[in-house]
């Protein structure tokens, strides 16, 4: 009896001492794999990549969490309604572009689009393959465009002092001037609401001088034109 | 007698040792099935995997930003360090990627630049859309490129092999890898360049312009369609600058 106790006292001691040291691995190998987290799904409302030292480089959101443009620490509010999606940031931690989808049917009627757009230094989007759908209303294609040097927080600035003005002609026109030294659609290739396939090459003041298209019915033209839109030369010749 | 050399002690602590033991290693397991839910995720890098390991796709930062991946195996890059988006196909190679990035310099000039591609099998990008800009120069384009048929491995050996050697060697090297293997050539480019022109190019299999459709810097448009040497053989309208 005696010998059986002082035999299971070891036996004890060793199983515990073994144990504990096994635990000890595992909650050390545990610590040391903390910078490499194994996941077989994740669910969030947004995830943000960041630096070691928390400069956001990315994220992906739903609607709700979808970051606001912030630029100079300056923020700023969208003058469409974006998200979910994916925001990509410069090393400045500045808005530069992004990854965007959307699609819902209200009463009947449906509107859709998506795009992947990358913005100018300090300005807004410069290059982009885009889609919008309002009710079979569609459009789809590459787009670049061009935009002034100096940021876009100073066209915002400004938008904010033409939305207090008192409604009418003089506020409509600043607001039309606003947009036209916001800058210009240079380039675009895709086809458009009217059911044309087109490339359409503009001048930097955003007038359309060249344009290469098949029509809805199907006709193949070409057109160039003159900085007030008129057309100056067609293939195949205008009748 | 002390009480932790008594023998309860002992049944005491290798019971609750044996029970933490077993939550642990369940917890574990069960742990790495679970879907896992959070509001918002701060993280450097994500990897998506098949269940074999395969990389497929890779979301970093740039502090984390992978090298090449070629077969599984990652390799060094010689300069590509940037925070966004690698895909790789089903054999855990890189098959294309979305970057992005863009800061102001010491002297005060800001550069910018976007990236996404689509690579041929074991090659580089055929498929771009660039978005970029160096001070007061921006350019935003589509481009196709034509990508020979050598494994894109047999570059990446080279620059493992030499990456050792002197930088003039090792450009040398470079050099003369590039000279006994056929180039790649852009078959088409449409975009704006950093002149303030927009245009379409459509080249031949060599990279020559064969057919340009323009709107030039001052707004005139011209279509020009030139022989392989470069001269213009025909052009609309005909009193368009050349």
């Amino acid at each position: 009896m005696e010998k059986k106790l002082v035999r299971d006292v070891r036996y004890l001691k060793i199983y515990s001492l073994g144990l504990t040291l096994v635990l000890a691995v595992l909650l050390l190998a545990a610590f040391q794999q903390d910078h490499k987290t194994k996941f077989e799904q994740i669910e969030a409302e947004r995830i943000n990549i960041v630096e070691p030292n928390g400069k956001i480089d990315l994220a992906i959101s739903n609607k709700k969490l979808f970051p606001p443009p912030v630029l100079n620490g300056k923020e700023m509010v969208r003058s469409v309604d974006v998200g979910p999606g994916m925001i990509f940031f410069n090393g400045n931690g500045d808005e530069q572009g992004g990854l965007i989808w959307n699609g819902k049917a209200k009463d009947g009627k449906y509107e859709a689009g998506a795009g992947l757009l990358f913005d100018q230094y300090n300005q807004d989007q410069t290059v982009g393959l885009s889609y919008d759908d309002e009710n079979g209303q569609r459009s789809a294609g590459l787009t670049v465009w061009d935009h002034p040097d100096y940021p876009i927080t100073e066209i915002w600035d400004k938008s904010q002092i033409i939305e207090k003005m008192k409604p009418g002609a003089e506020k409509d026109d600043a607001m039309k001037n606003l947009h036209k030294e916001w800058g210009s659609q240079r380039v675009f290739v895709g086809k458009q609401p009217d059911k044309s396939a087109v490339l359409l090459l503009a001048d930097l003041k955003g007038n359309t001088r060249l344009r290469i298209e098949v029509d809805a019915a199907g006709n193949p033209k070409l057109a160039f034109l003159d900085e007030k839109g008129k057309v100056i030369y067609t293939l195949p010749p205008a009748k | 007698m002390k009480f932790f050399s008594s023998q309860r002690f002992l049944a005491i602590y290798s019971g609750i040792l044996t029970v933490t033991f077993a939550i642990t290693v369940l917890g574990g397991f069960a742990a790495e099935r679970k879907k896992s839910s959070f509001e918002e995720i701060d993280v450097q890098r994500i990897n998506l995997v098949e269940p074999d390991g395969t990389l497929r796709m890779i979301l970093s930062d740039k502090a984390l930003w992978p090298g090449i991946y070629l077969k599984g195996k990652e390799h060094p890059h010689p300069n590509r360090k940037t925070a966004g988006m690698l895909f790789l196909n089903e054999e855990g190679t890189e098959n294309g990627g979305l970057i992005f990035g863009g800061e102001k310099d010491k002297d005060g000039k800001g550069s910018s630049h976007g990236h996404l591609s689509f690579d041929a099998y074991e090659q580089d990008q055929i498929f771009s859309i660039d978005a970029g800009q160096e001070g007061d120069k921006q350019g935003s384009s589509l481009t196709l490129v034509d990508r020979p048929d050598y494994p894109i491995g047999e570059l990446i050996d080279t620059v493992d092999r030499t990456k050792d050697l002197p930088k003039d060697k090792q450009q040398a090297e470079l050099t003369k890898f590039i000279a006994s293997h056929p180039a790649p050539h852009v078959r088409l480019y449409l975009g704006s360049q950093g002149d303030k022109s927009v245009s379409l190019k459509l080249k031949d299999a060599d990279g020559h312009d064969r057919v340009v459709i323009e709107v030039a810097h001052d707004g005139s448009p011209a279509i020009r369609f030139l022989d392989s040497s470069g001269k213009v053989v025909s052009q609309l309208p005909a009193s368009a600058k050349q």
